[in-house]
């Protein structure tokens, strides 16, 4: 048998730890307890596999179609961040409405915006409150700043709107009403957790700190808007700090490192 | 909260436990089984270990900039790209869309965090349902979802993840069978 690389075995283990990071004790592996729930829930329930191109709406009139042929409907859609890849948003929404029309499911439909393109997830039971979200879901996209001729200023300018962002949109969700439901202080230690995207914002967030740390973070913030320009690539950051993860669990530190002003 | 443990919810109805889910299944196997065949039957499910990508793109520009990733096996998913689970765990104290009379399907796109997210997805579904663009996508969770079955531990789990038989093992160094859906 032969064997396989190392190299291939330390990229799954990460693979697997970045999910730990972002899931918490909710990960299949975070516990042998919820280990066991995980293969109870796994063994009880079936498992299908359609491929389909969701933007094709013939394609979800079938799958329609099949599911009341059977006395099927869905509780359940998850659409994930398509409609980022929608060229037609609109289209998408008739699609996704035909793929509805015969069940009343829970939906949840995630997306990028801001500046930095953060994940955002939106979750409904309404189908006219759902497809309105696709179909103006490029107007909720709040594109990179504009190049400014001066790089120094248009960089305070995008860190700044970040700032602005983690503290008006993201960080009040995630800190104390998530859709209508409080989050506990034992919550925000699962539920509050940095998921990749609050990984890319410690340069950002620590930038204020010194001249070296905040030259370093306009450095990268020009390469990264640079960069986002073109391809909306993603910037990463490889570590995370015990502080900044502090800043995002508990909301004494989080006052005192981001709310001076 | 205990799983099993019968507690209320914002509406006043008792809170669907995954103690509770068994007795509430109104379907037959069979009917599990033609749903399967007709999805199978329609979708090209089963083809999808040998469906050659780069000849179907013309269903895949259909309205979408989505383009296959060229890199065989595919890249790892880092992360799911939503807050599914988050959400979900947040459902279980709003109603539960299931219909008594009715197969209910979970259809999740993507990995959705599928094997953190089956405890709380047994209480709003009777069926999980994966579409994905990409069938690569399936071998992944099938294959995830073999090993969670077959494992008692979780280095039971790891030991028969981290093996030749995983998808994402690349195959063109010959170092595994790669490619076979699992289940």
């Amino acid at each position: 048998m032969s064997q396989k690389s190392e190299a291939w075995e330390q990229r799954a283990k990460k693979h697997l730890e970045q999910t730990k990071i972002k899931l918490g004790d909710k990960y299949f592996l975070a516990s042998e307890e919820r280990f066991a729930i995980c293969k109870k829930a796994a063994s009880e329930i079936p498992f299908m596999y359609v491929r389909m191109n969701m933007f094709d709406h013939t394609q979800c009139q079938k799958l329609n179609e099949i599911l009341k042929k059977n006395s099927a409907q869905l509780s359940i859609l998850n659409i994930t961040n398509i409609a980022d890849y929608s060229t037609e948003p609109v289209l998408l929404a008739k699609s996704v409405s035909d793929l509805i029309k015969d069940s009343k499911p829970i939906m949840i439909l995630s997306f990028m915006s801001g500046p930095f393109y953060l994940l955002t997830s939106f979750q409904t039971t309404q189908a006219e409150d759902f497809l309105e979200k696709i179909r103006h879901i490029k107007d909720k996209q709040l594109k990179p700043e504009s190049k400014n001729n001066n790089e120094e200023e248009n960089a305070k300018a995008i860190i700044a709107a970040i700032k602005q962002e983690i503290l008006t949109i993201v960080w009040p969700i995630r800190k104390g009403k998530l859709f209508g439901s409080t989050i506990t202080t034992e919550d925000k230690k699962t539920k509050v957790v940095p998921d990749s995207v609050f990984l890319q914002w410690k340069e950002i967030l620590a930038a204020e700190k010194d001249q070296k740390s905040y030259a370093n973070a306009l450095k990268q913030i020009k390469t990264f808007g640079e960069t986002a320009a073109k391809k909306k690539k993603k910037w990463r950051n490889k570590n995370i700090t015990q502080s900044f993860y502090d800043a995002f669990t508990n909301e004494e530190a989080f006052n005192k490192r981001f709310k001076k002003s | 909260m205990i799983l099993g443990e019968k507690e209320m919810n914002n509406h006043g109805k008792p809170k669907v436990t995954l103690a509770d889910h068994k007795e509430e299944r109104s379907f037959s196997e069979s009917s599990i089984q033609t749903l399967k065949a007709q999805l199978n039957e329609t979708f090209q499910a089963d083809d999808a270990e040998v469906l050659a990508l780069n000849e179907d793109k013309e269903s895949v520009a259909k309205h979408t900039t989505y383009k296959f990733s060229q890199k065989e096996p595919a890249q790892f998913y880092t992360m799911s790209n939503d807050d599914f689970l988050t959400l979900l765990d947040d459902l279980q104290k709003s109603p539960s869309q299931k219909q008594n009379n009715a197969l209910n399907v979970a259809l999740l796109v993507g990995t959705s965090h599928i094997p953190s997210s089956l405890p709380e997805l047994v209480l709003h579904a009777d069926a999980i349902c994966i579409a994905d663009i990409d069938p690569r996508i399936f071998n992944q969770v099938a294959f995830m979802i073999k090993c969670i079955k077959e494992a008692n531990s979780r280095d039971d789990f790891m030991k028969l993840y981290l093996t030749n038989d995983n998808p994402y093992v690349p195959k063109k160094r010959g170092l595994g069978a790669a490619g076979k859906k699992t289940s």
